[in-house]
């Protein structure tokens, strides 16, 4: 038994979006989000796989479509014989579930959380590791990262690292934007925010985060709309605000 | 009937049996090709996926393992993978659905996997959700193209739907909790 103590992100997404996670139908840079933050979470986990359970018995009960007579045919011809892996054509076809038994006997095992290292999912995307990201500075002491493939339709995801002792501008959301503690804590009016965190605020949140640690916040932030700044520091500056 | 289904899958993943493939696709082909038209694919591009599922069915039937998920559970995140592979080759974008990649910690006492008495509960209390709240969930994962958009762009339900959901989702874990 390990003598730390494995910190269970207590901000987790309500049913109605791990649903949509669950469907298919969050766009995905809301889903990258989303399934970073299951690397924290068991209890998500637990929701997102009840859901997939979910999934299952609804497809049951689904009104059939009708098939084209050929269809099976068509499969049938299709199909290989070897039961070997190398079967697999690609690599999305090696890695397209992920309850398959296979995958779970080679399930990494990243001490992600403890040593500071990002959830494989995001690490994958980032090519391995965070040096080739381009870090630009968006306000005092708050910086701004793009992600491959990180912008899909309106919606954007990017990582963002906010310095020691910063407030974040006063802000609100013209739509929704998910915020996942990577690294470090950040405080807003509600509550403090540590990895595995995520927080979701729509237009009704009006919010001023701030880092008070010694140590900088990394955060993974995925939104719909440009954010809206608000207070003096909003009427004067706009740094917040990107074309699409 | 899922006791059927994962005979039949056995038989396709030990003895690569074409008959018992067949079974298979006369109950889950329909039901997936349902499911992509309904989240807006067309008939063509439904085929198409749908084909492309069974043949992932086939070829990955050996790693199926009936302790971490039913045969429908597998299947329909087969399907759902398919479509956002699609949407991916559309729109771009980068989410991934493999979440098994936990903290090492985790692992251990990894009791994120439904198991099959808890997959029998949950069939059981589904059937005991009030209509409405059980259509809305059904809402939520087929989608529905002549409900209109139940979602904008960004994918998340709005409005009443949302909190709808949250409730059918409440609703039903009471329900296993009472059981």
């Amino acid at each position: 038994m390990s003598t730390h103590l494995f910190y269970q992100p207590v901000h987790t997404p309500p049913d109605d979006i791990l649903l949509a996670f669950c469907a298919g139908q969050i766009n995905p840079a809301f889903g990258m989000v989303v399934s970073s933050h299951l690397y924290y979470s068991p209890i998500s986990r637990k929701r997102v796989r009840e859901m997939e359970c979910l999934g299952g018995i609804l497809l049951d009960k689904i009104p059939p479509a009708e098939i084209r007579a050929k269809s099976l045919d068509a499969v049938i011809e299709q199909l290989n014989t070897p039961l070997h892996p190398s079967a697999f054509d690609t690599e999305d076809d090696r890695r397209e579930t992920h309850l398959d038994r296979s995958r779970s006997d080679n399930e990494q095992n990243g001490s992600g959380l403890l040593e500071g290292k990002l959830p494989p999912a995001l690490l994958h995307v980032l090519g391995g590791d965070m040096e080739q990201l381009k870090w630009r500075r968006i306000s005092g002491g708050v910086e701004e990262a793009d992600i491959p493939g990180g912008k899909v339709g309106p919606c954007r995801a990017r990582l963002m690292r906010i310095a020691p002792h910063t407030k974040v501008a006063a802000h609100t959301h013209g739509g929704t934007e998910m915020t996942l503690v990577l690294g470090g804590s950040y405080k807003d009016n509600t509550d403090t925010f540590y990895p595995g965190d995520l927080q979701i605020c729509d237009a009704s949140v009006h919010h001023q985060p701030h880092v008070d640690d010694a140590a900088p916040c990394l955060c993974l932030v995925a939104s719909d709309a440009p954010v809206r700044l608000t207070g003096l520091l909003g009427r004067l500056i706009n740094p917040f605000l990107r074309s699409a | 009937m899922q006791d059927r289904l994962e005979r039949l899958i056995k038989d396709v993943a030990e003895v690569r049996d074409t008959t018992a493939f067949k079974e298979l696709f006369e109950h889950f082909a329909p039901r997936i090709k349902s499911y992509l038209l309904r989240q807006g694919a067309g008939n063509e591009e439904a085929e198409e996926l749908m084909q492309e599922a069974m043949i992932m069915v086939w070829k990955k039937a050996e790693s199926f393992n009936p302790g971490q998920a039913s045969l429908s559970t597998w299947i329909f995140t087969i399907a759902r993978n398919k479509r956002i592979d699609l949407l991916r080759k559309e729109k771009g974008g980068i989410a991934t659905y493999d979440y098994s990649l936990v903290h090492q910690e985790d692992k251990r006492a990894d009791d994120t996997l439904i198991s099959r008495q808890e997959e029998v509960r949950l069939r059981r209390a589904l059937t005991k959700l009030p209509a409405d709240q059980a259509d809305i969930l059904k809402l939520a994962f087929w989608g529905d193209k002549s409900h209109g958009v139940i979602a904008n762009e960004s994918g998340l339900p709005l409005g009443t739907v949302k909190s709808r959901i949250r409730l059918a989702m409440q609703r039903l874990r009471g329900i296993l909790e009472e059981e």
